[in-house]
């Protein structure tokens, strides 16, 4: 399989004060390949989510090179930039991020309205199919608040993948959700990598993680382990947490 | 520890602070300029006057005089404490020249008239308000031709009548109490006794100034009453002291109102800003501010924290305003002190705009105050649980999934501006002001400038006009040249018409004067405000403030005084006019030739013959009368007047589209603040900054374009009747602005949207300042 993304001693520092900065990315080299469903773990503060936001481009300054499908992010303008996330990646975050002023529906289409790739007819037909599917259907025109919190996640997922991106990042997707609507959301992300997706989230939740075919474990900034799992299927998934909930307690987590 | 506060938040917030700063200095410094030239008007005015010697009461009149009418006049009036005659010699425009130009370079509608300097009152003054003084040889020149010709000391002044040469040299310039203001339509040029007994003559009219300084001014009425009972001399206008004030203060005076209603609207506008930033503050710090209160802090210090940013900004800015305002004060009252010289330096003329700088300042920090006192509805366990009550938004209106063919970016710009309607309210209502303040002195100006103007001066409009003063005997002479005029080939339309003076029955059973010019004016007709014009021999139209003084309407009767005796005249109609002091009138009197003031034609000529060229052969074939081009007959009778507009024109363009910038970039600054994590929602899903820079040109294009409909509808309605407030003291009260459809819908608009799209470009820059990572986190 080929790399999708590759990091080559990417670090990050911010400055503190006048005469002190602070590292919070070391020398951090990774690859994911294509298809991959990968895991970041670690400590709060150990640089999880910085590592997201700069592999997918919404962080700057830092040094290093941060490869994506060919093409080095840190030579890319803020237009083809802004395209590579339109058209390639998807992004689902902790905290619902949903524009005010649009129906839930119209923010499942923005993107694809935006991309222009399909026409808008087919757009919406395509959107009204996955609200279907995902069981939001009855809130299209809904706005932000009038809907739960996994409803409103539901939306962000399926606005990150309505333009089929190669790659979806997720900076604990499930962080602010209860358990029984995590697992939906897990389900729904699983069978979304099993199609071809590329899926990299970042997570504390042993039970998150445990359905990623790969968990790297960050500390302090820098990648300090990584644990195979193997690819999930549906099954085993309490033995896969208990060896991964092992392997964090080794790693001192 | 409260300057940490201060010092921290005025770092953090710059453009917010700096634009209110601005605000509410120019607010300051408009306030202290305007006072700063009423002071200096009104100074320079009583300075001037006292100087002079202004007389109370002054009768023109053409024509002979009998002295010693006017011995038992003056015996039997108490009321008079001086009086004097000052002889005046008229001369023809084409007969004389200045420097070096010639006569036809010379043309004016001006009278032009040659005095000695008197000896009780009502001195013609130099340049130094001293009293002028020529030596044999030498004229003083007033200063309305000082500005048409540019003349300098030491050019000359030519009087050319056919074997008769004189030549002047121009020894000092005048300042004349009476006749300064270009609509005054006679100026008088200061001679020695010598040179005046040699012009004597050969002057093409003599005229009289017949003044009285009264012992009690303010009894002018009275005296001008029994004056004119007395059948004194009387064949030209009658003026007293606070006409003259008046004029003299009209072209200043309207700098002065403008400045002021200006400050107003900058005032409501800063203060509109103000309560916009103090409402997003108190949004944005509602928890902080919760959690003051939870620990002890009480509403009154927390209300002191924040009110003491605001009041340091306003007492800094109106500082600032005021010491511009004394620094730049001068270069307003530049008009005032040509004409009428400085006035003497007082404590007051300090002071008292500096007054009004303070005077802002204050109500800036009280608004504040009564803004803050929102502070009292915070609870501190509401804040601290919920943070800031968020009004939400419920989605309605135009959804994207309805949009078929409109570009996403304008669809999410439109689509901001109806999220955001409540806040750019006052956005609107900005523009809407800056274009209103722009469109009226610019519709203003093209309406003055406009051939339909002369319509207020009581004149249809015709293409040439005219002028011949009595000289006696005219009668004759006046109908050979209609006639010939008639005959003309190149003349489509030939209106002849005298004035005559009679005397008028008035409301309180006295005779006033009044001058009523006979004529057919079927022939160029006038707009008429109410009624028609004069058809039959019983009726008569007066203008507007002839209406008014006598309390007469349409239909109502007025009583002249005629040869043979009284008449009863039907009022037929009432117009505009801004000459004469507004009070005039039209007739069908067929008077005595020998008492007429003056005579006029107006004509209009056949398509395709020169104005100019005709204006020229006229008047070398009518060599006693003045014959202009009617468009020139109003450029030269509100020069000033035109160009004191044209100024302020361009002040409030500039003013304007400053206003328009500075608060685009204040709301920009704001709303970008406050949609930080929208934005980097957006970015996040792959807009561009250029992507958002477009959706803010689509929003800030609407809100430009519905505040330009807005105002151009107020300018014309609300605007109009502003301008006719203030001219119906001068006899026109229902002015129509005639636009100039290319500079007010295609330049302006073009201008504020250059503006206000380049200010939000700027603004956007700094999305690029910030990752989408920090402003996720914020």
């Amino acid at each position: 399989m080929n790399n999708i993304l590759k990091t080559v001693n990417l670090s990050k520092t911010y400055s503190v004060n006048k005469n002190e900065r602070q590292t919070v990315l070391n020398d951090v080299n990774i690859e994911i390949k294509k298809g991959e469903f990968v895991s970041v773990m670690g400590p709060s503060g150990s640089g999880k989510s910085t590592l997201l936001y700069s592999i997918s481009g919404m962080d700057s300054d830092y040094s290093g090179k941060v490869n994506f499908n060919g093409n080095e992010l840190s030579e890319m303008s803020e237009a083809e930039l802004a395209s590579l996330r339109l058209n390639t990646m998807g992004f689902v975050f902790q905290h619902i991020h949903l524009m005010k002023n649009l129906s839930l529906k119209d923010n499942i289409m923005l993107p694809a309205y935006k991309a222009a790739k399909k026409s808008r007819k087919v757009i919406n037909t395509e959107t009204d199919a996955l609200m279907k599917k995902t069981g939001i259907a009855s809130i299209a025109n809904h706005d932000m608040t009038q809907a739960s919190g996994g409803q409103l996640q539901r939306v962000g997922i399926c606005r990150a993948l309505i333009n089929q991106p190669e790659i979806l990042f997720g900076d604990e997707p499930t962080g602010a959700l209860n358990s029984k609507v995590s697992d939906e959301i897990m389900h729904w992300l699983g069978s979304v990598n099993n199609e071809g997706t590329t899926v990299l989230l970042v997570t504390h939740d042993s039970a998150v993680a445990a359905r990623a075919e790969r968990v790297l474990f960050m500390k302090d900034g820098e990648i300090v382990s990584e644990r195979y799992l193997g690819k999930y299927t549906g099954d085993f998934l309490k033995e896969r947490e208990k060896i991964l909930s092992q392997w964090l307690l080794e790693q001192g987590f | 520890m409260v300057l940490k506060i201060l010092r921290n938040d005025l770092k953090r917030n710059k453009l917010i602070t700096i634009s209110l700063f601005i605000f509410v200095f120019l607010a300051s410094f408009l306030t202290s300029t305007g006072l700063y030239v009423f002071m200096q008007l009104n100074g320079s005015l009583d300075s001037f006057f006292s100087k002079a010697r202004m007389a109370d009461f002054v009768q023109m009149h053409a024509g002979d005089i009998q002295p010693e009418q006017f011995v038992s006049f003056d015996r039997q009036n108490e009321a008079v404490e001086e009086k004097q005659i000052q002889a005046m010699l008229g001369f023809d425009w084409r007969n004389v020249s200045f420097g070096e130009k010639d006569y036809l370079e010379s043309h004016s509608v001006m009278d032009l008239l040659f005095v000695t300097q008197n000896e009780r009152f009502d001195f013609l003054l130099d340049l130094q308000n001293e009293y002028a003084q020529v030596q044999t040889g030498e004229i003083g020149v007033p200063l309305y031709f000082m500005k048409l010709h540019d003349l300098k000391i030491g050019d000359k002044v030519e009087i050319n009548k056919g074997d008769f040469q004189f030549s002047f040299i121009i020894g000092t310039f005048i300042r004349d109490a009476e006749m300064n203001p270009d609509v005054v339509s006679s100026k008088r040029f200061l001679i020695s006794q010598t040179d005046f007994e040699q012009l004597k003559d050969v002057a093409d009219s003599k005229e009289y100034l017949i003044e009285y300084r009264l012992k009690n001014p303010e009894q002018v009425d009275d005296f001008t009453t029994t004056y004119q009972n007395a059948m004194m001399p009387g064949r030209g206008p009658t003026i007293n002291g606070s006409l003259f004030r008046m004029m003299n203060a009209m072209t200043d005076g309207v700098v002065i109102a403008i400045m002021m209603a200006i400050t107003v609207l900058l005032i409501i506008i800063a203060l509109l800003c103000l309560r916009f930033t103090l409402l997003a503050t108190i949004e944005e710090d509602y928890r902080e501010i919760g959690v003051m209160k939870a620990i002890g802090i009480c509403q009154r210090d927390i209300k002191r924290f924040y009110l003491i940013k605001y009041l340091v900004v306003s007492l800094f800015s109106a500082a600032f305003g005021c010491i511009a305002a004394q620094l730049a004060g001068k270069s307003f009252t530049g008009h005032i002190i040509l004409y009428m010289g400085d006035s003497p330096e007082t404590l007051l003329k300090t002071v008292i705009p500096c007054i009004g700088s303070v005077a802002v300042a204050l109500l800036v920090i009280l608004f504040c105050w009564l803004i803050l006192s929102r502070f009292k509805k915070i609870s501190a366990v509401q804040a601290l649980r919920s943070g800031a009550v968020i009004k939400r938004k419920v989605t309605g209106g135009v959804r994207l999934e309805q949009i078929k063919f409109l570009d996403t970016n304008l669809f999410m710009g439109l689509n901001d501006f109806s999220g955001k309607f409540g806040i750019l309210l006052l956005l609107i209502f900005i523009y809407m002001i800056c274009t209103f303040i722009v469109s009226v002195p610019l519709n203003l100006l093209n309406t003055i400038q406009s051939d339909s103007f002369i319509t207020y001066m009581g004149v249809g409009e015709s293409d040439i006009r005219i002028d011949i003063h009595d000289r006696g005997n005219m009668g004759e002479e006046f109908d050979g040249i209609v006639s010939r005029l008639r005959a003309d080939d190149e003349i489509q339309r030939v209106s002849p018409s005298i004035t005559y003076r009679y005397k008028v029955l008035n409301s309180e059973e006295t005779y006033d004067n009044i001058n009523v010019e006979s004529g057919d004016f079927s022939v160029f007709p006038l707009a008429y405000l109410k009624g028609h014009t004069p058809l039959e021999t019983d009726e008569i139209a007066l203008s507007y403030l002839q209406a008014q003084n006598l309390e007469k309407e349409v239909g109502d009767s007025v009583t002249l005084l005629v040869e043979g005796g009284r008449q009863d005249l039907i009022v037929s109609g009432i117009y505009q006019d801004i000459t004469n002091g507004g009070l005039t009138a039209k007739g069908h009197l067929s008077g005595n030739r020998e008492t007429a003031l003056w005579y006029t034609v107006a004509l209009s000529l056949k398509p395709g013959v020169s104005v100019r060229d005709k204006t020229a052969e006229l008047n070398a074939q009518i060599d006693y009368a003045k014959v202009t081009p009617v468009k020139e007959y109003v450029n030269q009778t509100f020069g000033a007047t035109i160009q004191q507009v044209r100024t302020v024109t361009l002040f409030t363009c500039g003013i304007a589209l400053f206003l328009t910038l500075l608060i685009t970039a204040f709301f920009m600054k704001m709303l970008m603040a406050k949609d930080g994590p929208q934005i980097a929602v957006m970015r996040s899903i792959g807009f561009s900054p250029t992507d958002i820079r477009i959706q803010n040109f689509a929003r800030n294009s609407l809100v430009l374009l519905i505040s330009i409909f807005l105002g151009t509808i107020l300018s014309n309605t609300l605007g109009e009747r502003m301008v006719n407030l203030m001219t119906a003291g001068l006899g026109a009260s229902d002015i129509h602005f005639k636009i100039d459809y290319i500079r007010s819908f295609v330049f302006m608009p073009v201008i504020f949207f250059s503006v206000v799209l380049l200010t939000t470009y700027i603004s956007s820059l700094q999305l690029k300042k910030k990752t989408i990572k920090e402003l996720i986190m914020e």
